[in-house]
Protein backbone atom coordinates (compact mmCIF):
# COMPACT_ATOMS: atom_id res chain seq x y z
CA UNK A 1 0.00 0.00 0.00
CA UNK A 2 2.52 2.30 0.97
CA UNK A 3 4.69 1.78 -2.12
CA UNK A 4 1.10 2.54 -4.35
CA UNK A 5 0.71 5.51 -2.67
CA UNK A 6 4.59 6.64 -3.08
CA UNK A 7 4.45 6.58 -6.93
CA UNK A 8 4.72 9.48 -8.47
CA UNK A 9 1.49 10.05 -10.18
CA UNK A 10 -0.06 9.58 -6.44
CA UNK A 11 2.53 11.72 -5.08
CA UNK A 12 1.46 14.48 -7.36
CA UNK A 13 -1.98 13.55 -6.15
CA UNK A 14 -1.89 13.56 -2.72
CA UNK A 15 0.10 17.26 -3.24
CA UNK A 16 -2.90 18.49 -5.94
CA UNK A 17 -5.65 16.79 -2.78
CA UNK A 18 -3.84 18.33 -0.21
CA UNK A 19 -3.64 22.07 -2.21
CA UNK A 20 -7.39 21.34 -2.46
CA UNK A 21 -8.03 20.81 0.86
CA UNK A 22 -6.12 23.67 1.99
CA UNK A 23 -7.77 25.92 0.13
CA UNK A 24 -11.07 24.75 0.74
CA UNK A 25 -9.65 25.03 4.37
CA UNK A 26 -8.89 28.75 3.81
CA UNK A 27 -11.98 29.83 2.47
CA UNK A 28 -13.93 27.68 5.28
CA UNK A 29 -11.73 30.07 7.49
CA UNK A 30 -12.55 33.25 5.33
CA UNK A 31 -16.09 32.46 5.55
CA UNK A 32 -16.00 32.31 9.91
CA UNK A 33 -14.12 35.49 9.97
CA UNK A 34 -17.08 36.57 7.52
CA UNK A 35 -19.47 35.42 10.45
CA UNK A 36 -17.68 36.69 12.82
CA UNK A 37 -17.91 40.38 11.27
CA UNK A 38 -21.73 40.25 10.67
CA UNK A 39 -22.24 39.22 13.69
CA UNK A 40 -20.26 42.28 15.30
CA UNK A 41 -21.74 44.57 12.93
CA UNK A 42 -24.72 43.74 13.72
CA UNK A 43 -24.46 43.96 17.37
CA UNK A 44 -22.59 47.01 17.49
CA UNK A 45 -25.75 48.62 14.76
CA UNK A 46 -28.29 47.60 18.15
CA UNK A 47 -25.77 49.04 20.86
CA UNK A 48 -25.25 51.93 19.01
CA UNK A 49 -29.27 52.44 18.65
CA UNK A 50 -28.89 53.13 22.54
CA UNK A 51 -26.73 55.91 22.64
CA UNK A 52 -27.25 59.37 23.34
CA UNK A 53 -28.83 61.07 20.25
CA UNK A 54 -25.72 63.21 18.01
CA UNK A 55 -26.38 66.30 15.24
CA UNK A 56 -26.40 64.81 12.14
CA UNK A 57 -23.89 66.95 10.82
CA UNK A 58 -21.29 65.52 13.16
CA UNK A 59 -21.71 62.07 12.36
CA UNK A 60 -22.59 62.10 8.38
CA UNK A 61 -22.37 65.19 6.20
CA UNK A 62 -24.04 64.86 2.75
CA UNK A 63 -22.95 63.51 -0.07
CA UNK A 64 -20.83 60.92 1.94
CA UNK A 65 -20.90 57.18 2.00
CA UNK A 66 -22.70 55.73 5.02
CA UNK A 67 -20.22 53.40 6.78
CA UNK A 68 -21.44 50.59 9.23
CA UNK A 69 -20.17 52.93 11.89
CA UNK A 70 -22.86 55.13 11.51
CA UNK A 71 -25.94 53.00 10.58
CA UNK A 72 -28.26 52.64 13.53
CA UNK A 73 -27.15 55.47 15.22
CA UNK A 74 -29.48 57.98 17.14
CA UNK A 75 -29.49 61.44 15.56
CA UNK A 76 -31.20 64.57 15.69
CA UNK A 77 -31.48 67.45 12.71
CA UNK A 78 -33.14 70.85 12.35
CA UNK A 79 -34.50 71.42 9.13
CA UNK A 80 -37.62 72.70 6.81
CA UNK A 81 -40.12 69.32 4.82
CA UNK A 82 -40.70 69.96 1.26
CA UNK A 83 -44.05 68.14 1.00
CA UNK A 84 -44.35 68.74 -2.91
CA UNK A 85 -41.54 65.95 -3.24
CA UNK A 86 -43.12 62.82 -0.48
CA UNK A 87 -42.98 59.45 -1.94
CA UNK A 88 -44.40 56.37 -0.95
CA UNK A 89 -42.60 53.64 -0.29
CA UNK A 90 -44.15 50.19 -1.00
CA UNK A 91 -41.99 48.50 1.86
CA UNK A 92 -43.73 44.99 1.46
CA UNK A 93 -46.09 44.58 4.61
CA UNK A 94 -45.86 48.39 5.02
CA UNK A 95 -46.14 51.91 3.19
CA UNK A 96 -43.53 54.28 4.66
CA UNK A 97 -44.07 57.97 4.22
CA UNK A 98 -41.03 59.60 2.49
CA UNK A 99 -40.12 63.48 2.54
CA UNK A 100 -37.36 65.32 2.13
CA UNK A 101 -36.13 67.32 4.41
CA UNK A 102 -34.28 70.52 3.65
CA UNK A 103 -31.55 70.94 5.70
CA UNK A 104 -29.38 74.02 5.86
CA UNK A 105 -25.39 72.54 6.34
CA UNK A 106 -22.53 74.97 6.01
CA UNK A 107 -21.81 74.24 2.60
CA UNK A 108 -25.12 74.83 1.65
CA UNK A 109 -28.84 73.48 1.63
CA UNK A 110 -28.77 69.72 0.90
CA UNK A 111 -32.00 66.62 1.65
CA UNK A 112 -32.27 63.99 3.97
CA UNK A 113 -34.69 61.38 2.72
CA UNK A 114 -37.00 60.80 6.15
CA UNK A 115 -39.49 58.23 6.78
CA UNK A 116 -41.96 59.97 8.68
CA UNK A 117 -43.68 57.04 9.82
CA UNK A 118 -45.35 54.03 8.66
CA UNK A 119 -48.72 52.28 7.75
CA UNK A 120 -50.88 49.97 6.17
CA UNK A 121 -50.08 48.06 2.65
CA UNK A 122 -51.01 50.07 -0.61
CA UNK A 123 -52.23 53.18 1.11
CA UNK A 124 -52.43 56.41 -0.86
CA UNK A 125 -51.46 59.96 -0.46
CA UNK A 126 -54.82 60.80 0.98
CA UNK A 127 -54.11 58.33 3.61
CA UNK A 128 -51.67 60.09 5.05
CA UNK A 129 -51.19 62.81 7.37
CA UNK A 130 -49.31 66.00 5.39
CA UNK A 131 -46.09 66.76 6.65
CA UNK A 132 -45.70 69.70 9.30
CA UNK A 133 -44.82 73.02 8.12
CA UNK A 134 -41.70 74.99 8.95
CA UNK A 135 -38.89 74.21 10.49
CA UNK A 136 -38.55 70.85 12.87
CA UNK A 137 -36.41 69.37 15.09
CA UNK A 138 -36.26 65.49 14.50
CA UNK A 139 -34.91 62.67 16.47
CA UNK A 140 -34.05 59.36 14.74
CA UNK A 141 -32.65 56.58 13.35
CA UNK A 142 -29.79 56.86 10.54
CA UNK A 143 -30.84 53.78 8.18
CA UNK A 144 -28.40 52.79 5.04
CA UNK A 145 -30.57 53.02 1.81
CA UNK A 146 -31.03 50.42 -0.89
CA UNK A 147 -29.15 49.88 -3.55
CA UNK A 148 -30.50 51.50 -6.84
CA UNK A 149 -33.70 49.78 -8.46
CA UNK A 150 -33.45 51.73 -11.71
CA UNK A 151 -35.23 55.55 -11.87
CA UNK A 152 -34.45 57.25 -14.67
CA UNK A 153 -33.27 60.99 -13.66
CA UNK A 154 -36.59 63.23 -14.01
CA UNK A 155 -39.21 60.39 -13.24
CA UNK A 156 -42.33 61.44 -12.38
CA UNK A 157 -42.84 58.98 -9.29
CA UNK A 158 -45.65 58.88 -6.77
CA UNK A 159 -44.63 55.48 -5.65
CA UNK A 160 -41.37 53.89 -4.88
CA UNK A 161 -40.29 49.97 -4.33
CA UNK A 162 -37.28 51.05 -1.90
CA UNK A 163 -35.42 53.75 0.19
CA UNK A 164 -32.55 54.58 -1.98
CA UNK A 165 -30.78 57.04 -2.28
CA UNK A 166 -29.58 56.60 -5.61
CA UNK A 167 -32.82 56.54 -7.15
CA UNK A 168 -33.60 59.93 -5.09
CA UNK A 169 -31.32 61.71 -6.35
CA UNK A 170 -32.47 61.48 -9.96
CA UNK A 171 -35.98 62.53 -8.47
CA UNK A 172 -35.03 65.25 -5.96
CA UNK A 173 -31.68 66.39 -7.05
CA UNK A 174 -28.58 66.81 -5.44
CA UNK A 175 -27.02 67.61 -2.79
CA UNK A 176 -28.18 64.71 -0.56
CA UNK A 177 -27.31 62.46 1.97
CA UNK A 178 -26.50 58.84 1.38
CA UNK A 179 -28.57 57.48 4.04
CA UNK A 180 -32.29 58.23 5.75
CA UNK A 181 -33.59 59.18 8.82
CA UNK A 182 -36.64 56.88 10.45
CA UNK A 183 -38.18 59.64 12.89
CA UNK A 184 -39.04 58.59 16.08
CA UNK A 185 -39.52 61.97 17.85
CA UNK A 186 -41.40 63.65 16.99
CA UNK A 187 -43.84 60.48 17.19
CA UNK A 188 -45.29 60.22 14.20
CA UNK A 189 -49.72 61.19 14.40
CA UNK A 190 -51.88 58.30 13.52
CA UNK A 191 -51.95 56.27 11.62
CA UNK A 192 -48.75 56.70 11.25
CA UNK A 193 -46.26 54.40 13.66
CA UNK A 194 -42.91 54.73 13.73
CA UNK A 195 -40.44 52.66 11.56
CA UNK A 196 -39.69 48.95 14.13
CA UNK A 197 -35.91 48.59 14.36
CA UNK A 198 -34.79 46.39 11.46
CA UNK A 199 -33.88 42.88 13.28
CA UNK A 200 -29.70 43.36 13.05
CA UNK A 201 -29.29 40.84 15.69
CA UNK A 202 -30.38 37.25 14.76
CA UNK A 203 -30.01 34.82 12.07
CA UNK A 204 -29.71 35.55 8.73
CA UNK A 205 -25.65 36.43 7.64
CA UNK A 206 -24.05 34.91 10.55
CA UNK A 207 -25.45 31.24 10.30
CA UNK A 208 -25.09 31.15 6.74
CA UNK A 209 -21.26 32.01 6.74
CA UNK A 210 -21.02 29.33 9.81
CA UNK A 211 -22.78 27.39 7.94
CA UNK A 212 -20.59 28.07 4.27
CA UNK A 213 -17.10 27.98 6.72
CA UNK A 214 -18.30 23.95 8.21
CA UNK A 215 -19.10 23.05 4.53
CA UNK A 216 -15.86 23.95 2.99
CA UNK A 217 -14.59 21.87 5.75
CA UNK A 218 -16.11 18.95 5.15
CA UNK A 219 -15.14 19.62 0.69
CA UNK A 220 -11.56 19.81 2.29
CA UNK A 221 -12.11 16.36 3.98
CA UNK A 222 -13.56 14.95 0.46
CA UNK A 223 -10.00 16.22 -1.14
CA UNK A 224 -8.17 13.91 0.92
CA UNK A 225 -10.74 10.66 0.69
CA UNK A 226 -10.58 10.56 -2.76
CA UNK A 227 -6.66 10.82 -3.18
CA UNK A 228 -6.68 7.70 -0.48
CA UNK A 229 -9.87 5.96 -2.93
CA UNK A 230 -7.70 6.40 -6.02
CA UNK A 231 -4.78 5.06 -4.05
CA UNK A 232 -6.67 2.10 -2.85
CA UNK A 233 -8.53 1.50 -6.20
CA UNK A 234 -4.90 1.36 -8.02
CA UNK A 235 -3.33 -0.56 -4.81
CA UNK A 236 -6.28 -3.33 -5.40
CA UNK A 237 -5.25 -3.50 -9.13
CA UNK A 238 -1.63 -4.49 -8.53
CA UNK A 239 -2.84 -6.91 -5.80
CA UNK A 240 -5.08 -8.73 -7.98
CA UNK A 241 -2.34 -9.10 -10.49
CA UNK A 242 -0.84 -12.89 -9.39
CA UNK A 243 2.47 -12.21 -8.92
CA UNK A 244 2.23 -12.64 -5.20
CA UNK A 245 4.74 -14.60 -3.23
CA UNK A 246 1.56 -16.34 -1.68
CA UNK A 247 0.29 -17.21 -4.85
CA UNK A 248 0.25 -20.98 -4.38
CA UNK A 249 0.78 -21.42 -8.63
CA UNK A 250 4.07 -21.84 -9.62
CA UNK A 251 3.48 -20.74 -12.73
CA UNK A 252 2.15 -17.43 -11.72
CA UNK A 253 4.93 -16.07 -9.42
CA UNK A 254 7.40 -14.30 -11.55
CA UNK A 255 10.07 -11.47 -10.29
CA UNK A 256 8.16 -8.50 -8.55
CA UNK A 257 7.64 -5.49 -10.88
CA UNK A 258 10.70 -3.24 -9.81
CA UNK A 259 8.98 -0.24 -8.28
CA UNK A 260 11.32 2.49 -10.54
CA UNK A 261 10.24 0.96 -13.70
CA UNK A 262 6.44 0.57 -13.49
CA UNK A 263 6.10 4.02 -11.05
CA UNK A 264 3.59 6.27 -12.67
CA UNK A 265 1.76 4.03 -14.81
CA UNK A 266 -0.83 1.53 -13.18
CA UNK A 267 -2.01 0.05 -16.38
CA UNK A 268 1.05 -1.25 -17.60
CA UNK A 269 1.45 -3.66 -14.28
CA UNK A 270 -1.85 -5.06 -14.64
CA UNK A 271 -2.05 -5.49 -18.68
CA UNK A 272 1.61 -6.97 -18.55
CA UNK A 273 0.13 -9.85 -16.13
CA UNK A 274 -3.13 -10.90 -17.94
CA UNK A 275 -1.53 -12.45 -20.17
CA UNK A 276 0.07 -14.63 -17.68
CA UNK A 277 -2.52 -15.18 -15.14
CA UNK A 278 -4.43 -16.83 -18.07
CA UNK A 279 -2.16 -18.77 -18.81
CA UNK A 280 -1.44 -20.11 -15.36
CA UNK A 281 -5.16 -20.72 -15.74
CA UNK A 282 -6.03 -18.85 -12.97
CA UNK A 283 -9.28 -17.57 -12.58
CA UNK A 284 -10.16 -18.02 -16.38
CA UNK A 285 -13.45 -18.86 -15.77
CA UNK A 286 -14.08 -15.56 -14.64
CA UNK A 287 -11.56 -13.58 -16.69
CA UNK A 288 -12.64 -15.02 -20.03
CA UNK A 289 -15.78 -13.97 -20.05
CA UNK A 290 -15.63 -10.69 -18.52
CA UNK A 291 -12.95 -9.82 -20.91
CA UNK A 292 -10.79 -8.21 -18.19
CA UNK A 293 -7.38 -9.29 -15.95
CA UNK A 294 -8.28 -12.25 -13.96
CA UNK A 295 -9.74 -11.64 -10.35
CA UNK A 296 -8.34 -13.92 -7.64
CA UNK A 297 -10.28 -13.71 -4.11
CA UNK A 298 -9.13 -10.23 -2.06
CA UNK A 299 -8.66 -13.01 0.52
CA UNK A 300 -4.63 -13.99 -0.32
CA UNK A 301 -4.11 -11.13 -2.39
CA UNK A 302 -3.90 -8.15 -0.19
CA UNK A 303 -1.14 -7.84 2.63
CA UNK B 1 -16.16 -12.32 -26.48
CA UNK B 2 -12.30 -11.59 -27.17
CA UNK B 3 -9.98 -11.08 -24.24
CA UNK B 4 -9.18 -7.03 -23.96
CA UNK B 5 -5.89 -6.08 -25.68
CA UNK B 6 -3.01 -5.37 -23.17
CA UNK B 7 -3.26 -1.87 -21.91
CA UNK B 8 -6.92 -2.13 -22.46
CA UNK B 9 -8.27 1.04 -19.85
CA UNK B 10 -10.82 0.01 -17.46
CA UNK B 11 -10.85 -3.80 -16.37
CA UNK B 12 -14.43 -4.86 -15.36
CA UNK B 13 -14.22 -4.16 -11.65
CA UNK B 14 -17.77 -2.84 -10.84
CA UNK B 15 -19.00 -6.37 -11.39
CA UNK B 16 -17.03 -7.63 -8.13
CA UNK B 17 -19.62 -4.95 -6.21
CA UNK B 18 -22.68 -6.94 -5.21
CA UNK B 19 -25.31 -5.32 -8.00
CA UNK B 20 -27.99 -4.51 -4.98
CA UNK B 21 -25.16 -2.69 -3.31
CA UNK B 22 -24.74 -1.13 -5.92
CA UNK B 23 -28.24 -0.32 -7.06
CA UNK B 24 -29.03 1.42 -3.93
CA UNK B 25 -25.90 3.59 -4.26
CA UNK B 26 -27.24 4.66 -7.55
CA UNK B 27 -30.88 5.12 -5.71
CA UNK B 28 -29.24 7.37 -3.01
CA UNK B 29 -27.40 9.54 -5.66
CA UNK B 30 -30.44 9.51 -8.07
CA UNK B 31 -32.62 11.05 -5.34
CA UNK B 32 -29.69 13.29 -3.97
CA UNK B 33 -29.02 14.55 -7.76
CA UNK B 34 -32.73 15.79 -8.42
CA UNK B 35 -33.09 17.35 -4.79
CA UNK B 36 -30.03 19.00 -5.50
CA UNK B 37 -30.99 19.97 -9.23
CA UNK B 38 -34.47 21.38 -7.60
CA UNK B 39 -32.77 23.29 -4.63
CA UNK B 40 -30.21 25.00 -7.05
CA UNK B 41 -32.87 26.58 -9.29
CA UNK B 42 -34.73 27.79 -6.39
CA UNK B 43 -31.06 29.02 -5.41
CA UNK B 44 -30.72 30.59 -8.87
CA UNK B 45 -34.43 31.98 -8.55
CA UNK B 46 -33.63 33.63 -4.83
CA UNK B 47 -30.38 35.02 -6.52
CA UNK B 48 -31.67 36.51 -9.29
CA UNK B 49 -34.89 37.93 -7.55
CA UNK B 50 -32.72 39.23 -4.44
CA UNK B 51 -30.10 41.09 -6.75
CA UNK B 52 -32.19 42.13 -9.36
CA UNK B 53 -35.39 42.80 -8.37
CA UNK B 54 -34.57 43.57 -5.12
CA UNK B 55 -32.03 45.51 -4.30
CA UNK B 56 -30.06 42.92 -1.97
CA UNK B 57 -32.85 41.88 0.15
CA UNK B 58 -33.72 38.85 0.46
CA UNK B 59 -36.73 37.14 -1.02
CA UNK B 60 -37.37 33.90 0.47
CA UNK B 61 -34.81 34.09 2.89
CA UNK B 62 -31.28 32.94 3.46
CA UNK B 63 -32.35 29.69 4.71
CA UNK B 64 -32.27 29.00 1.44
CA UNK B 65 -28.86 29.06 0.40
CA UNK B 66 -28.08 27.21 3.90
CA UNK B 67 -29.89 24.97 2.88
CA UNK B 68 -28.79 24.09 -0.50
CA UNK B 69 -25.11 24.31 0.93
CA UNK B 70 -25.84 20.77 2.99
CA UNK B 71 -28.23 19.34 0.60
CA UNK B 72 -24.83 19.36 -1.46
CA UNK B 73 -22.31 17.95 1.00
CA UNK B 74 -25.34 15.10 1.09
CA UNK B 75 -24.87 15.19 -2.83
CA UNK B 76 -21.32 14.77 -2.68
CA UNK B 77 -21.47 11.89 -0.11
CA UNK B 78 -23.97 10.04 -2.84
CA UNK B 79 -20.98 10.67 -5.60
CA UNK B 80 -18.28 9.73 -3.41
CA UNK B 81 -19.97 6.45 -2.69
CA UNK B 82 -21.09 5.80 -5.97
CA UNK B 83 -17.91 6.81 -7.75
CA UNK B 84 -16.33 4.28 -5.13
CA UNK B 85 -18.44 1.71 -6.12
CA UNK B 86 -17.93 1.94 -9.47
CA UNK B 87 -13.92 2.51 -9.65
CA UNK B 88 -14.69 5.02 -11.72
CA UNK B 89 -11.81 7.58 -12.72
CA UNK B 90 -11.38 11.39 -11.44
CA UNK B 91 -12.46 12.61 -14.77
CA UNK B 92 -15.98 11.39 -14.57
CA UNK B 93 -15.73 12.62 -10.75
CA UNK B 94 -15.04 16.15 -11.46
CA UNK B 95 -18.30 16.25 -13.65
CA UNK B 96 -20.50 14.95 -11.22
CA UNK B 97 -19.34 17.36 -8.34
CA UNK B 98 -19.53 20.70 -11.02
CA UNK B 99 -23.16 18.63 -11.81
CA UNK B 100 -24.12 20.11 -8.01
CA UNK B 101 -23.64 23.71 -8.43
CA UNK B 102 -24.28 23.87 -12.50
CA UNK B 103 -28.10 24.71 -12.68
CA UNK B 104 -29.74 21.69 -14.78
CA UNK B 105 -26.61 19.78 -15.00
CA UNK B 106 -27.43 17.71 -12.31
CA UNK B 107 -30.78 16.52 -13.89
CA UNK B 108 -28.36 15.81 -17.46
CA UNK B 109 -26.00 13.90 -15.30
CA UNK B 110 -28.54 11.47 -13.52
CA UNK B 111 -29.96 10.67 -16.17
CA UNK B 112 -26.73 9.33 -18.11
CA UNK B 113 -25.14 7.92 -14.96
CA UNK B 114 -28.30 6.04 -14.43
CA UNK B 115 -28.13 4.82 -18.24
CA UNK B 116 -24.82 3.63 -17.89
CA UNK B 117 -24.69 1.41 -14.70
CA UNK B 118 -28.26 0.03 -15.63
CA UNK B 119 -26.13 -0.83 -18.83
CA UNK B 120 -23.13 -1.98 -17.07
CA UNK B 121 -24.94 -4.16 -14.61
CA UNK B 122 -27.72 -5.59 -17.03
CA UNK B 123 -27.84 -9.23 -17.76
CA UNK B 124 -26.25 -9.25 -20.91
CA UNK B 125 -23.04 -7.45 -19.48
CA UNK B 126 -20.91 -4.26 -20.68
CA UNK B 127 -21.50 -3.85 -24.67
Amino acid sequence: MFRTATRPRHLALLAAALGLAATFAWLGDWQLQRSRVEADARAAQSQRAGQPATDLLSVLPPATPVTGAVVGRTVTVTGRYDPGEQLLVDAGDATWVLTPLLVDTPDGRARLPVVRGATGPGAGPADVPPAPTGTVRLTGRLEAGSAPTGLAPGADVARVDAVSPADLANVWGTPLWTAYLAVTEPVPPAPLVALPEPDRGGGGLELRNLSYALQWWVFAGFAVFVWWRVVAEAHRREAQAPRRDAEPDPSARRPPVPGPGAAGEDDPVTSRTSPAAAGADHGAEQGADQGGPPQPSDAGARP
Amino acid sequence: MTRDAPGAAEPTTARRVDPRTLARALQRYRVMAWVTGAFLLLLTAEMVAKYLFRGGEPWLGTWVAITHGWIYVLYLLTVLDLWSKLRWGLGRLVVLVLAGVVPVLSFVAEHRVTAEVRARTAPGGRP
